[in-house]
């Protein structure tokens, strides 16, 4: 960020209030085939990636989960089955697209009774203080406009004891790894996003945006600074994903 | 930063637990009876903390299948141990006292998941029959049962075979009534010869005090 009234868009310097709209644009364009561009972009591997953050978050039979930025309902599907018929998830996401493919989604699956839709913003979330024992985020922060003011929100409305979780790209640990995942990054997958959905833009978008996106010390500093405490993160994959967890006080 | 969850790194470690849980649940489809089992043990966190290789593999009933994971909150049960060890004594059915193992909360769960894993009977006709048909499946089937059964039955008494090969049949071992003797001779040596350091240390001083 340069100044009080602009963000970035990628490698773009854009006006605060631009910023979502443009974020909404790349994810209506990519939302009918997002789940076949994540396993072919990551080689499945998101699903292991998700996985770990499902383990880590330690959610059990009747805890009340939020999983922000939720899209097409990968950690939803798992916390439905966790929580169990006592519990409640909230699949939240501000893109109506997207919400619309993982509603779909997970009514196809089967997965309905424990849980709820919402179109939400992430930096004004619309629930009470203190209503749930986890929340998650997954490759959704770097695309918010101002994500001290989420990470605000998501302590807000998490219980006492309730633990965030942020899987999030982040930076490799190795330079020759950083320099292939460069090379991929911003030759192939803009590549790879023209052939499957015809929109390189939106998959440069998403090379420029986890470029941009704060390294895993500068994001633990963040979220100590938003009032999570115990913070610490586990890099996944050398560094390409981090895991980043915080307990509210 | 927080270490990896074992030597293998999270994604691969995460990835070989995924594998093998997909395996596991394979299997039991094959095997409703322990799967109904299962059921007694919804939600209910096995841990095993692996001492070689270093690790924590948790497993859960969850919706009658298994889940593997590597990090729960608060397991109902805990193992101490190395991963030979541990998968021994799961599959053996023996008491936990004849293994290296330390055990920590509910052991009533530890018995569950043993006699669990103990009471596999896998119905390979039904995996087999749809692909070679029913008569060379019942035929394939019955040598793998055959092969499962005595890999049971060996499995339980591997241990006692053993020892008694290498001692009373190659005689490579002594046998344990030697081996004791042989112990208490060498700790009486050991005695003698403590006494026997004290007496000269006693006469070293001795003759160094007369020589004064």
């Amino acid at each position: 960020m340069s100044d009080d009234n602009t963000t970035h868009f990628g490698y773009q310097q854009v006006d605060k209030s631009a910023k979502a709209s443009k974020v909404a644009d790349v994810f209506h364009s990519v939302a009918a085939k997002y789940d076949l561009m994540n396993d072919i972009m990551s080689g499945g591997v998101h699903r292991i990636w998700k996985r770990y953050t499902i383990e880590m978050s330690a959610v059990r039979s009747g805890h009340t989960v939020l999983d922000i930025a939720g899209g097409t309902g990968d950690l939803s599907y798992q916390f439905s089955r966790l929580v169990g018929p006592q519990g409640q998830v909230v699949l939240a996401d501000i893109n109506d697209s997207m919400l619309a493919v993982g509603r779909d989604k997970l009514t196809d699956r089967g997965v309905a009774g424990n849980i709820a839709y919402c179109q939400a913003d992430a930096q004004y979330l619309p629930f009470p203080d203190n209503t749930f024992d986890c929340i998650t985020i997954a490759f959704g922060l770097r695309n918010v406009t101002d994500k001290d003011l989420a990470l605000a929100a998501m302590q807000r409305v998490l219980k006492p004891g309730g633990r965030l979780l942020v899987l999030e790209f982040s930076k490799p640990k190795n330079p020759i790894m950083e320099k292939l995942y460069d090379h991929y990054s911003f030759k192939l997958l803009p590549l790879m996003g023209k052939m499957i959905v015809n929109d390189s833009e939106s998959y440069q978008y998403l090379a420029e945006s986890i470029r941009m996106h704060p390294d895993q010390e500068t994001l633990k500093e963040m979220m100590s600074q938003a009032g999570f405490e115990r913070c610490d993160y586990h890099n996944m994959t050398n560094g390409v994903v981090a895991l980043h967890i915080g307990l509210k006080p | 930063m927080t270490e990896s969850a074992s030597p293998l790194g999270t994604t691969a470690f995460t990835a070989l637990l995924a594998s093998a849980e997909r395996a596991i649940n394979a299997g039991l489809r094959y095997d409703p009876g322990t799967r109904a089992q299962l059921h007694r043990l919804e939600h209910k966190t096995l841990a095993l903390e692996l001492t070689q290789p270093h690790c924590q593999i948790t497993i859960t009933a969850l919706d009658g299948r298994v889940r593997l994971g590597s990090y729960v909150e608060a397991p109902q049960a805990q193992v101490l141990g190395s991963l030979p060890d541990a998968l021994a004594w799961l599959a053996s059915g023996d008491s936990l006292a004849n293994h290296q193992l330390e055990v920590r909360g509910n052991t009533a769960l530890l018995l569950d998941w043993q006699q669990l894993v103990g009471n596999l009977d896998i119905d390979w006709e039904d995996l087999i029959n749809p692909l070679l048909g029913d008569v060379v499946g019942h035929a394939v089937a019955s040598h793998l049962r055959g092969l499962w059964r005595w890999g049971h039955a060996r499995r339980h008494n591997m241990a006692d075979q053993l020892v008694e090969f290498s001692v009373e049949e190659r005689q490579w071992l002594p046998n344990r009534a030697l081996f004791n003797d042989f112990r208490q001779r060498n700790q009486s040596l050991r005695l003698d010869i403590d006494r026997l350091q004290a007496r000269v240390t006693r006469l070293q001083t001795h003759i160094s005090e007369a020589s004064e």
